[in-house]
């Protein structure tokens, strides 16, 4: 057999092409292949035969690295035959004297067995991915213990899980105005509730807001579609953060081109916003329970722990300063009376009345405490024993002070105790033991006849 | 400290006192795409080549998805090598989508360009309504799929190899090596960022002396697209060179040398 018969009878597709592409020479199994007779093969580009995808690829894959290092093999590409079906096919090209010699191969079944396999794996390669990124997620979440932390973390599983250019997180408050906790977003700043830019919209429809295309900001969005184009963002995907039906507020991701918002897209922010929204309640609650266990429930006020503590601090702060403090123990006198005779309800009323009266009677920064039942503890830091005085009997005639809907045979009058701490007399003291000096004057005047101040200094 | 040089695999070779002019390769490539074509220039040029973070031997690490998601993030790279060389009167040689990322780049900071030079550009592949760019959207997802059948593995079986005398490869076994080397991941995120970008509105800003290079019967960038670019970028000069395909560096690199050296004088 010549070796022209071998080229002719060969089992596989040949061709031979200048090194610019253009078939000189093609044997009867290309013909075969592709449908065309060798005389349409010969003249033709090569890459013309392909599918555009395929050819997309050869053009920018296959040429140079066959131009670079001379060869090229089992390269997988889609031939468009004559009468328009297409076939996949394997190419193995050498670049040589006289052009380029390329075989082709049918591989169609392979193909079809290879293509599910392909399929399978890219179907699992998706799936990973989204569980990855949900479960680095879903750590990075729990461990975190304030909003912020945590916005940090949802703005960064955003970012990871979609290549977006930006991401930010922004809570809504009770009045509609977010604040941008997390990540940057310049165009989609500051907003309200009920305006119509994405994330409000978001918040407004419970459900995410996508603007494709430039087209589409133009469209949708026209306040803000000149400031994304500004900011070259082409883009934007906004979800909002519910907790049932209650907005917490939005996670937006920005893109530099146009991105498909398919379902798979959508489903995984969907899913970042909801694992994250569980959290942020759960934040919330905890911040909830603190505050709770640390303040009265009743009035508001610090609670005995809290007092307690913030009279160790204030006398380790007088000590550093040489500045005394003042430490005023109230006792009501009458309240049983009315809480008997009225009812709880009532006693609970003249208890808030009366803690806002103390409140108010002394400066924002002095601490005020109930202690339980109808005693109240008041400090105040750079206070001596003149000023205490003065301040014990603003006290004492706050309280005093006609009550709304408590008859007047009923009067309520505090019993005070003022403990005055002076560092510069050169004795150490105590939390405990200031309490319990206030206390102790509490009593005596309580003993004098109440509704008096008495007062001891340390 | 940033490290520019080894993240982008930068060389600088030529003339030190030349006029800088730098090369970006395409998608699907790596810098060894202008061997044929930056050796002209050495003479009388500062030649700078380098890879696009994830090509050639650029460090992989620094492939930042969210940064790489679009073509910015590649044009902010070349600014940063510029400053690096601290080079201005820059001629910027872009192939392919490098033509755009070149267009990013020098509309972003003009004060470093001298003269860009567009082969083979295209602002956009798909089609869009009166707007031709040769593809439809279902060709970017065979082109998706056929990158994946190739590095995935799943063609890496036995087919029997082609008799014939190979040219010897002009590559050394290590340059053939990282031109090959591929991350599949990267590949296809590159292949997104490449075909599905939209940059038509960018062409019109361009405030620097342009050269546009369009090869005949170029199926990725066809004559209508370097119309197109033409038309839009104010002052610029379109020149049709007789090659086919769209790798003239290396299937003609003499009349890329030839259309370069009579534009820039």
């Amino acid at each position: 057999m010549t070796l022209g018969e071998l080229y002719t009878n060969a089992p596989c597709g040949l061709l031979t092409s200048t090194p610019d592409g253009t078939i000189t020479e093609a044997n009867a199994a290309l013909s075969a292949l592709t449908g065309l007779a060798r005389e349409q093969l010969v003249g033709a580009q090569f890459a013309a035969l392909l599918e555009p995808g395929s050819r997309m690829f050869y053009e920018t894959r296959h040429l140079p690295v066959l131009r670079l290092t001379g060869e090229v093999r089992e390269v997988a590409v889609t031939l468009r035959r004559a009468d328009g079906s297409t076939l996949p096919v394997l190419l193995n090209s050498t670049l040589g004297d006289t052009g380029i010699q390329t075989a082709v191969f049918d591989a169609t079944e392979r193909t079809d067995y290879e293509r599910s396999l392909l399929d399978a794996r890219r179907s699992a390669d998706v799936s990973a991915l989204r569980l990855g990124v949900l479960q680095r997620a879903s750590a990075a979440f729990a461990s975190s213990l304030t909003e912020d932390a945590l916005c940090d973390a949802l703005a960064a599983s955003a970012r990871e899980g979609f290549d977006a250019t930006y991401t930010a997180v922004a809570l809504v408050d009770d009045s509609g105005v977010f604040r941008v906790v997390a990540g940057d977003h310049p165009p989609i700043g500051l907003d309200i509730v009920d305006s119509e830019l994405p994330k409000a919209r978001a918040i407004r429809l419970r459900e995410p807001v996508t603007i494709a295309s430039p087209a589409e900001a133009e469209a949708e969005f026209p306040e803000i579609a000149g400031a994304l184009r500004d900011a070259r963002i082409r883009s934007v995907s906004v979800m909002p953060i519910l907790d049932g039906d209650r907005p917490l507020g939005v996670v937006a991701c920005s893109f530099l081109r146009e991105r498909d918002f398919d379902s798979d897209f959508l489903e995984l922010q969907a899913a970042l916003a909801r694992q994250a929204a569980e959290v942020l309640v759960r934040i919330r609650l905890q911040r909830q329970l603190e505050v709770l266990a640390l303040y009265d429930q009743l009035t508001g006020l610090l609670n005995r722990e809290l007092m307690r503590e913030g009279v160790s601090s204030a006398i380790s702060a007088a000590l550093a300063a040489a500045s005394p403090i003042s430490l005023f123990f109230l006792d009501l006198d009458g309240f049983k009376e009315i809480n008997d005779q009225r009812g709880h309800r009532v006693g609970d009323a003249v208890l808030r009345e009366i803690a806002g009266r103390v409140r108010s009677a002394v400066r924002v920064d002095d601490l005020v405490g109930r202690f339980g039942g109808d005693e109240f503890v008041v400090l105040c830091a750079g206070v001596g024993h003149a000023d205490a005085s003065a301040i014990g009997e603003a006290l004492r005639t706050a309280v005093r002070a006609p009550l709304d809907g408590v008859p007047a045979e009923l009067p309520v009058t505090a019993s005070i105790g003022v403990a005055v701490y002076e560092p510069a007399l050169g004795r150490d003291t105590t939390a405990d033991d200031l309490l319990s000096l206030a206390d102790d004057a509490m009593y005596a005047s309580k003993g004098a006849g109440k509704d008096r101040v008495t007062l001891v200094v340390r | 400290m940033l490290d520019v040089a080894r993240r982008n695999n930068v060389r600088v070779l030529g003339n030190p006192h030349g006029r800088p002019l730098v090369f970006a390769h395409g998608f699907g490539c790596s810098q060894e795409v202008w061997r044929r074509v930056a050796p002209h220039f050495l003479d009388d040029y500062l030649v700078v080549t380098f890879d696009h973070v994830g090509a050639g031997q650029s460090d992989l690490a620094a492939y930042d998805r969210s940064k790489y998601d679009a073509l910015d993030g590649y044009a902010s790279d070349v600014l940063e090598i510029l400053a690096e060389l601290d080079l201005t009167d820059v001629v910027f040689v872009g192939h392919s989508v490098s033509s755009m990322i070149g267009v990013l780049a020098a509309n972003a900071d003009p004060s470093r360009f001298g003269a860009l030079v567009l082969v083979g550009p295209s602002p956009r592949y798909v089609n869009d309504g009166d707007y031709v760019g040769g593809f439809e959207r279902a060709d970017i997802t065979e082109l998706l799929d056929t990158l994946d059948a190739n590095y995935l593995g799943w063609s890496a079986a036995m087919a029997p190899v082609i008799m014939g005398n190979a040219d010897r490869p002009e590559l050394g076994e290590e340059l053939t090596e990282s031109f090959c080397r591929v991350d599949p991941s990267i590949a296809r995120h590159f292949a997104h960022v490449t075909f599905l970008s939209d940059n038509r509105g960018d062409l019109a800003r361009v405030s620097v002396p342009t050269l546009i290079l369009q090869c005949m019967d170029d199926v990725i960038a066809p004559t209508a697209v370097g119309d197109y670019v033409h038309a839009q970028i104010p002052g610029s000069t379109l020149v049709t060179i007789p090659v086919a395909g769209h790798i003239p560096s290396l299937s003609g690199p003499e009349h890329v040398v030839a259309a370069m050296r009579e534009y820039l004088g």
